[in-house]
């Protein structure tokens, strides 16, 4: 009698605690066979478009909720930020904000989409919106964006031709430079040390000149400093060295214009077939047997922005507009005083157009809100702000402001020397109208805004890519892509750090990348953009 | 009775949802994934996305690696456990034979994550331990190692050996353990050394044992140790030819291309192909040992 009470009750425990796990989080998935989650999931889209036939009918009054997708870890202050956003937003267009904070913000969106949880506002940075259209992930917003997104259209101007693919727009940009240069951003006070000084405004940094100024340096540094810290950034190294245009929504694998040599080039051709490829490679390969990057740069897997203020690095390659400018230690990405040198003068290509673009999943609930939502923070600045800098007297402060060609233009300060050990940090910068932004930190001139956009748009037509507005359209080709996707992760990075000799290995590489079929992806990317081509003029 | 099936039940829906209901995924691998359409109503595909472990060689290599490391780790470490449960048995000190138990067990329970570092303070050009403090002081040039393919096999072999032999020496302790000590007796009666001793009495005596875990293995064959292939050589392009097995290969396809059908398709086949393996091996120990035989 007493085993089977005790059985009973054990059994009766063991159900409880099972039953314990379930809640009532947001984002639980339901638990029924993915079959019937897709049907749902038709259900839903069907039902969707009924909604928007009839103009979002919603209870009177309620607000919709938008859910946004928010991209890092979730800061502490989240809350207040989403509560001060709806403040406005519920007042002013009837929609509650939810900001979705996800680690992993480049792929949740897919896997939410996988199993029906609704997502309105996605974001989708580097390669374009190609890859989420094929899969089904995102929606078209032409009429939502010509109905809604009045002030996204003024804000961007052409950058918003980046978001289209295969004729329908699917994602919008946010509102800056289209212009990018690249160059040397070094540790100042340890070029202090050595009597450099900073670079002179304007002037473009040849590689002897930077090689002298690293061998000077490393000299008379300790053993295992390597001036060039390189580690993960072998693409921002390689656009330090030639100019080109990846094309919007393309990667190397994809093929790419050279500009460095003119920029009418309208042949697309294999990067790694290249003379400036090339060249590049057996640069990297030099400087590693002279020691000025570290022959662990392939393998080492922290951030290439730790070294410098740790003291093992001189400086890292990265975005520099013509104007060489020093910045102070709580504005510059490294951390430390910061001396800049350019070497690649601002230039234009269209692969900066899909670089960074937000789109409506298929999921959403309201796409109409939504769009509505994402045009309110182009609209008023600033909402744009809060989600970008955080609240004012928690996270920032103002020191200035100054009213320029009629609109104020704020100066501010992060209330603390490491701005990611704020409340709320927002390091990506891709909310709203950029150009309206407040300056960040005392160093930069308040008229830094209005300087942007002139020499954005004092970029000569003699630097802008030819096929600004090109999208090239993958389908056909994906297997192939994925193969010599494959191919590049297993050789590129011994060639981009200079650990093997590309004499050996550059020949390997290309014979790879041959047999997995880069050349059919070339001719048909060459043959669309000729139609493309032949359509302008 | 009643009560004992209620004790069960839990496990048993666990099991079900768990285990069972997605196998419906399977689908997946047979069928272009479009997400607005769903599993049921995307178009299917045939044996599309079987294509690039057939086809194209990185997919024979992926599969050459994944079947010869798991050959080479069972085998050799079969070898090495053995041969540390008899050295271990032979231990007189109840206290330094768990002493040396729990020291062999403990780099088991380490995280791979974890080893990876502590390979990387070993291995890496400019700072590891190796190059350092013990090729430099010889006269010889440091070598980078995660740039070199041809050393990894031998590592990564030794990496497993050392992670794991703590974990298997445990089942042939216990069967050790287990064999009459006067088999033994009456084996030291009759003169015999100790080498005649295991030859004869422990080895057999541990056939049973070793092949059962020879089936089970077999069953995983195309299985590996992710933390193993990926977390180690730090996932250097340049390393794949031998260090790339299925599971790293299913991984890459799934996050950083996010190519749904192709790393199901991977997933499948390795579901598949050890499913029939385990079948046929069990069947053929059960025609010869049917007492070792699984079921």
């Amino acid at each position: 009698m007493k085993k089977r009470i005790t059985a009973i009750l054990l059994g009766m425990t063991f159900l409880a605690t099972a039953l314990m796990g379930c809640g009532d989080r947001k984002d639980v998935q339901e638990e029924a066979p993915s079959g019937g989650n897709s049907e749902v999931q038709e259900e839903k889209a069907d039902s969707r478009s009924g909604e928007a036939d009839d103009k979002g009918e919603e209870t009177e009054g309620e607000p919709v909720e938008v859910i946004w997708l928010w991209p890092g870890e979730a800061p502490e202050g989240l809350q207040e930020v989403e509560d001060a956003l709806n403040e406005m937003m519920e007042r002013d267009i009837g929609v509650h904000v939810t900001l979705y904070p996800c680690a992993d913000w480049a792929n949740q969106v897919t896997l939410d989409v996988s199993t029906g949880t609704q997502v309105d506002i996605c974001l989708t940075v580097g390669g374009g919106v190609g890859g989420k259209v094929k899969d089904g992930v995102i929606q078209p917003m032409d009429e939502l964006v010509a109905e809604y997104g009045a002030d996204i259209v003024e804000d961007c101007g052409d950058s918003i031709k980046g978001g289209y693919y295969n004729g329908l727009l699917y994602g919008v940009p946010n509102a800056w430079l289209l212009g990018d240069g690249y160059g040397f951003y070094a540790n100042g006070d340890l070029l202090d040390k050595y009597g450099y000084e900073a670079g002179e405004p304007g002037k473009s940094y040849s590689l002897q000149e930077l090689e002298e100024m690293m061998a000077t340096v490393k000299a008379g540094e300790r053993e295992g400093f390597y001036p060039a810290s390189i580690n993960g950034q072998k693409t921002l190294t390689m656009r330090s060295f030639f100019e080109y245009d990846l094309l919007c929504g393309g990667s190397p694998s994809t093929g790419v214009l050279i500009l460095r040599d003119g920029f009418d080039n309208t042949t697309i051709e294999n990067l790694y077939e290249t003379e400036a490829y090339e060249e590049y490679a057996k640069c990297m390969y030099d400087w590693a047997q002279k020691g000025f990057i570290s022959k662990d740069a392939a393998t080492d897997t922290g951030s290439a922005l730790d070294h410098v203020p740790a003291g093992d690095s001189l400086g890292i390659f990265y975005w520099l507009g013509e104007q060489n400018a020093a910045y102070d230690a709580s504005t510059s990405a490294i951390q430390v005083k910061t001396y800049t040198y350019n070497r690649i003068p601002m230039y234009i290509t269209s692969d900066i157009l899909g670089n960074i673009l937000w789109s409506i999943p298929v999921t959403s609930g309201n796409p109409q809100k939504a769009m509505e939502a994402l045009n309110y923070i182009y609209k008023h600045d600033e909402a744009a702000w809060l989600l970008q800098f955080g609240i004012e007297g928690r996270d920032y402060e103002v020191i200035e402001e100054m009213e320029i060609d009629g609109k104020i233009q704020k100066r501010i300060k992060y209330l603390s020397e490491n701005p990611s050990a704020l409340p709320y940090y927002q390091g990506m910068g891709v909310y709203g109208d950029r150009f309206s932004w407040p300056i960040v930190g005392e160093t930069i001139d308040i008229y830094a805004n209005k300087k942007y956009r002139e020499s954005d748009a004092g970029i000569p037509d003699s630097r802008k890519s030819p096929a600004m507005g090109y999208v090239f359209v993958k389908d056909s080709v994906s297997t192939e892509i994925a193969a010599v996707d494959a191919v590049r992760e297993q050789y590129e990075n011994s060639i981009a750090y200079g650990t093997v000799n590309p004499d050996v290995i550059l020949p390997e590489f290309r014979e790879a990348l041959k047999k997995a079929g880069i050349d059919k992806i070339i001719e048909e990317n060459q043959r669309q953009f000729d139609e493309w081509l032949a359509m302008q003029k | 009775m009643v009560p004992f099936y209620i004790m069960v039940l839990p496990g048993l829906l666990y099991l079900l949802l768990n285990n069972y209901i997605p196998m419906f995924g399977i689908l997946i691998a047979f069928k272009n994934m479009n997400f607005q359409k769903g599993i049921l109503g995307s178009p299917w595909c045939g044996f599309d996305n079987f294509s690039f472990l057939f086809s194209s060689s990185a997919g024979w290599e992926i599969l050459r690696n994944t079947v010869g490391y798991n050959v080479l780790f069972h085998i050799v470490g079969t070898i090495l456990a053995i041969f540390v449960a008899i050295l271990i048995n032979e231990i007189c000190s109840r206290r330094v034979k768990k002493l040396y138990q729990s020291l062999l067990l403990l780099p088991y329970l380490i995280s791979w994550v974890i080893v990876s570092y502590l390979v990387y303070a070993y291995f890496a050009a400019d700072t590891g331990l190796v190059n350092n403090s013990i090729l430099k002081p010889l006269g010889l040039e440091g070598i980078i190692w995660y740039q070199e393919p041809k050393y990894w096999p031998f590592l990564l072999l030794f990496f497993n050996v050392w992670k794991g032999i703590g974990y298997s020496m445990i089942v042939y302790l216990s069967s050790i353990v287990g064999i009459s000590s006067d088999y033994f007796e009456a084996a030291r009666i009759d003169g015999a050394g100790k080498w005649k001793q295991i030859r004869y009495i422990t080895l057999p005596l541990l056939k049973p044992t070793i092949i059962t875990l020879a089936i089970l293995a077999v069953g995983g064959i195309f299985r590996s140790d992710f933390g193993l292939f990926y977390q180690v050589p730090r996932n250097s392009g340049i390393l794949y030819p031998v260090t790339r097995t299925l599971d790293v290969y299913v991984y890459q396809a799934l996050l950083q291309n996010a190519d749904y059908g192709m790393s199901s398709a991977a997933s499948v086949y390795q579901s598949v192909v050890g499913f029939v393996m385990i079948v046929l091996t069990n069947a053929a120990i059960r025609k010869h040992e049917p007492d070792s035989a699984l079921y």
